[in-house]
């Protein structure tokens, strides 16, 4: 898993239970991995890209903290580039999946 | 009107019509206002309302998309059982994109058939088109009912597909569904592009592809109003389709010498060469690139009509005779002149 | 290298598989079944939850058609494949569409009455029945919309065995099929994967596969078959074969049942189990309406589909669920095996009539929705809009755009077409691949096209015809 995506696992895990945290990254982790090979290089691609452009935003002082990420993130999915919207709508999925099922499993 | 020889019930009492402020709406909704208690009209926006609820007390109206569930909902709000369906709106050259062809064609046919079906409608006549079956291999060819699907880009595809519901419908048991098929009309309440067409050979400047033998058939609305009504109310009419058109179909050369006799007649004056000859390659390569465009979802008018002068597209009527009792009043001379007479009493500039 | 010797050598242990499996061993013959993925026991994990999306599915449960918008599937990638993890709705393939493919793919012997046949002794030996008692709320929704609607509908009977207290059980391949096969003798080797074929003129000769021990080790083999038939799904069977130096009609042609969603929220409760079994046919054939998996985590994704807040649904989770609108496609796709990668590359081109169809599916879905007292819909289209009232649905044709629309499928079919028409086929009207004399197919890429339907029903039939005719030649 690339910096990045950590990151934005980070950013958009709504809990603040770690194990819950910790075992969403796993998912997203596994799930990246085992992804076609050609999406998984584009998906890294994406993750140096928009990664590199955070970081040079943070630098600037105008990336502060995870809720300034996810800001950043809406606002990327909602914007006029496809492959980015799709990038946090594929990350998105995955976080908010994860959480939703541990959330029932841990009620259960 | 000559007297029906084929058996046929009454006109219902209670007409909707959809695309009513169209081209073949205008002609159809006056027609129907004269001999019905209501006549239900959707038409696209609310300021084309005005002008037909003063043709006559019996029109009513509905502003909106005929995509939209709740607008077709409105439409026969109120209406009763037993109406008769006739839905005229389609696109034919979009503004935007090849999608609204599907959208409109496809998408407000299924709608206005759901509709129809649940509102216990007693016919539903579905205004359809040459362009599901393409064009005719030579000039002396003609499409009759058995012609095969063949469409003709993507709006023969909307409207192929638009039949096939149609007729599902019927099949299904849901509706007592027609469908006519008209080729190129021509007659009063054109729009502007039948303006430019006028004015263009009035100039001299209407390109004729190739010699001109290519035979086009072409309805004046009047005729095309009377085979709809006629499909109807004919008893043997439900779950077909027929080819409603002018008495034969005309060879372009011959379209272009009586449009200009028509409009010296009518006192315009006419200029410039009868014909200006356009090779049938120049024809051939406007449809290739319509047909490019079209296949990225894009779409240009001027494309299309050049690249269909190329081609034969013609019908043969004998069916909506034989079992509609449809009979063509007006010809070709006449029909322009009765156009191009409207059109100046209507202060367009040919 | 090791190596095996089999007599025929069954690639892949889904529906075609392992129906391909249980009847040559019923018939005495020796049966050596390779699946890529592991034995997980059917009753393992919850459906659709997030432990059978890593254990059971190829790619946790993200495979991807690469176009004009992407359209998200899902393999099922274990012993049993896909009937392990779909939701085992059961219809079987249309007559009209026995007979449209009969004719038009030259298919031999391709009747209604041959099919029934078949699928009559598929069907008592699985289980098929609808449910004993009343549907659940989810796919009585469905049911109620479309009453008030006057549209048609159909409770879909289902691959499921009920007890005496009315629990129902999936009869997946791994319950029946396979176990079946073992007892007559033949052999499953799972976490085996097929590299490929391995051929001698127009014989193959038997495959070099790569199986993975418990203890992690990675055996090299090499199976030695009189026959071979590859049943590995639509995307991986053409895989292999292009692998494998086949390439002819095999990989083209890609059909699938391209999906939309909503989900709608309820004024009331609404269960979260079993996918919704019935379904609206008023549109058939180029629309069918039904509902789909709808555990909390798939509420979730689908609430977030528009990229709009939607903290507030979510906090009412239990009263929403998921419905879909998929269409006939007038558009195909293509898998392509690119040498050194793992996975083939899927696409598909959808056409402007298809994403027309898929507009006016999910205004219809909406009116359903709306009709069976949902009070809030949420699209899958990026933007949205969320719509509360049947005047607010007319929105949704301009909003599903090819950039907006987040569309899904979980049926593939078509990549190897059978038929006797070699323009348009990959293999003969029984499966045979052309130019070789033992090597077939024997799955759903064998579908002339996408059916409408859920294909498992054809599959299985077509398979077990299939083999009725290898036997007897």
């Amino acid at each position: 898993m690339l910096w990045f995506e950590r990151e934005v696992v980070t950013a958009l895990v709504g809990s603040d239970d770690p194990a819950v945290r910790s075992a969403v990254e796993a998912f997203v982790d596994g799930s990246l991995r085992d992804k076609p090979e050609h999406v998984r290089l584009g998906v890294a691609g994406e993750s140096i890209l928009l990664g590199g452009y955070a970081a040079a935003l943070r630098a600037l002082g105008r990336l502060d903290g995870d809720d300034a990420l996810r800001a950043r993130l809406e606002s990327w999915e909602g914007g006029p580039i496809g492959v980015v919207r799709q990038y946090v709508r594929a990350m998105k999925s995955l976080v908010i999946f994860a959480e939703n099922e541990l959330a029932t499993s841990q009620a259960a | 009107m000559s007297a029906p020889s084929v058996p046929a019930g009454a006109p219902a009492p209670v007409a909707v019509v959809t695309g009513a402020s169209g081209w073949l709406g205008q002609n159809l909704v006056r027609t129907l206002a004269q001999s019905r208690e209501r006549v239900r009209c959707l038409v696209a926006a609310p300021d084309e309302a005005p002008p037909l609820e003063l043709v006559s007390p019996t029109i009513e109206t509905v502003a909106g998309d005929v995509r939209d569930p709740a607008t077709v909902d409105r439409l026969f709000d109120g209406v009763g059982a037993d109406a008769a369906v006739f839905h005229a709106a389609a696109v034919i050259h979009p503004r935007r994109s090849v999608r609204e062809l599907f959208d409109v064609n496809v998408g407000g046919t299924q709608l206005m058939l759901d509709r129809a079906r649940r509102g216990g409608a007693a016919r539903f006549v579905h205004v359809s088109s040459n362009s599901p079956f393409g064009v005719n291999p030579g000039p002396d060819d003609v499409f009759t009912e058995e012609s095969p699907y063949n469409p003709y880009m993507g709006y023969g595809r909307s409207k192929q597909e638009a039949e096939q519901l149609v007729r599902q419908a019927h099949d299904r048991g849901d509706l007592a569904t027609v469908a006519v098929r008209a080729p190129w009309f021509y007659g009063p309440y054109q729009p502007p592009r039948q303006s430019r067409f006028f004015t263009a050979i009035r100039r001299g400047r209407f390109p004729l592809v190739g010699d001109g033998t290519q035979k086009r058939s072409m309805v004046y609305t009047d005729n095309l109003v009377q085979g709809l009504l006629r499909a109807e109310v004919s008893d043997k009419a439900p779950g077909n389709a027929y080819w409603v058109a002018d008495a034969r179909p005309y060879e372009l050369r011959e379209i272009l010498a009586t449009v200009r006799r028509a409009l010296a007649a009518e006192g315009l004056a006419v200029s410039g060469p009868e014909r200006v000859p356009l090779p049938r390659a120049a024809a051939r390569a406007a449809e290739m690139a319509d047909g490019l465009l079209q296949g990225r979802g894009r779409y240009s008018q001027s494309l299309h009509v050049l690249g269909e002068l190329n081609h034969t597209i013609a019908c043969d009527i004998t069916r909506a005779r034989e079992e509609l009792g449809y009979e063509p009043a007006i010809g070709l001379e006449q029909g322009m002149r009765a156009s191009i007479r409207w059109c100046l009493e209507h202060g367009e500039r040919l | 290298m090791g190596t095996l010797d089999t007599e025929i050598l069954v690639i892949g242990s889904g529906a075609g598989g392992s129906i391909t499996a249980a009847r040559l061993a019923d018939a005495g013959r020796q049966v050596t079944v390779v699946e890529e993925g592991p034995w997980v026991d059917a009753g393992a994990h919850e459906p659709f939850s997030l432990e059978e999306m890593v254990a059971k599915y190829r790619h946790h449960g993200a495979s991807l058609a690469l176009g004009n918008p992407n359209i998200a599937y899902a393999e099922g990638r274990c012993v049993g494949g896909s009937t392990e993890v779909n939701s085992g709705l059961y219809h079987r393939l249309p007559e009209s569409l026995v007979a449209d493919w009969g004719a038009r793919y030259a298919i031999d012997g391709f009747t209604p009455a041959e099919l029934g046949r078949h699928a009559d002794r598929v069907e008592r030996e699985l289980g098929v029945s609808t449910l004993p008692g009343a549907p659940p709320p989810s796919s009585a929704m469905l049911e109620r919309g479309a009453t008030k609607l006057g549209w048609r509908h159909v409770e879909f009977a289902r691959v499921f065995r009920y007890d005496a207290a009315g629990r129902g059980t999936k009869q997946t391949m791994s319950r029946t099929m396979l176990p079946r096969a073992l007892r007559t003798g033949a052999r499953i080797v799972a976490d085996c994967r097929v590299q490929r074929l391995v051929r001698d003129g127009d014989r193959v000769v038997g495959a070099r596969v790569r199986r993975r021990h418990a203890d992690g080790a990675v055996e090299r083999l090499v199976i030695r078959a009189d026959h071979v038939f590859v049943c590995a799904g639509a995307v991986e069977t053409p895989a292999l074969l292009q692998r494998s130096g086949i390439r002819r009609n095999a990989g083209n042609g890609l059909k699938m049942h391209p999906t939309v969603k909503i989900a709608g929220r309820f004024p009331h409760p609404i269960d979260h189990g079993d996918v919704p079994m019935h379904r609206i046919t008023e549109f058939a054939p180029s629309l069918t309406i039904g509902g789909s998996a709808s555990r909390r985590g798939h509420i979730a994704m689908a609430l977030a589909d528009t990229g709009l807040p939607f903290d507030e649904a979510l906090a009412d989770w239990e009263n929403i669920s998921v419905y879909y609108a998929a269409i006939r496609s007038d558009g195909s796709g293509r898998v392509l095996a690119v040498p050194g990668l793992a996975s083939p590359v899927v696409t598909y081109k959808l056409t402007e009539g298809d994403l027309s169809r898929l507009a006016r599916g999910i205004v219809h879905l909406g009116e359903l929705l709306l009709a069976a007292g949902a009070t809030e819909l949420h699209p899958s289209i990026q933007g949205g809009p969320v719509v509360r009232r049947v005047d607010e649905l007319g929105a949704w044709w301009d909003a599903l755009t090819r950039s907006r629309a987040n569309l899904m499928t979980v049926h593939l079919t078509s990549t190897v077409r059978m038929g006797e028409d070699r323009q348009r086929t990959g293999a003969d009207s029984f499966g045979r691949v052309w130019g070789h004399r033992n090597l077939r197919v024997n799955d759903a890429s064998l579908l002339p096209d996408a059916p409408g339907v859920n294909p498992q029903a054809a599959i299985m039939a077509i398979a077990a015809r299939n083999c009725d005719e290898f036997l007897a030649s």
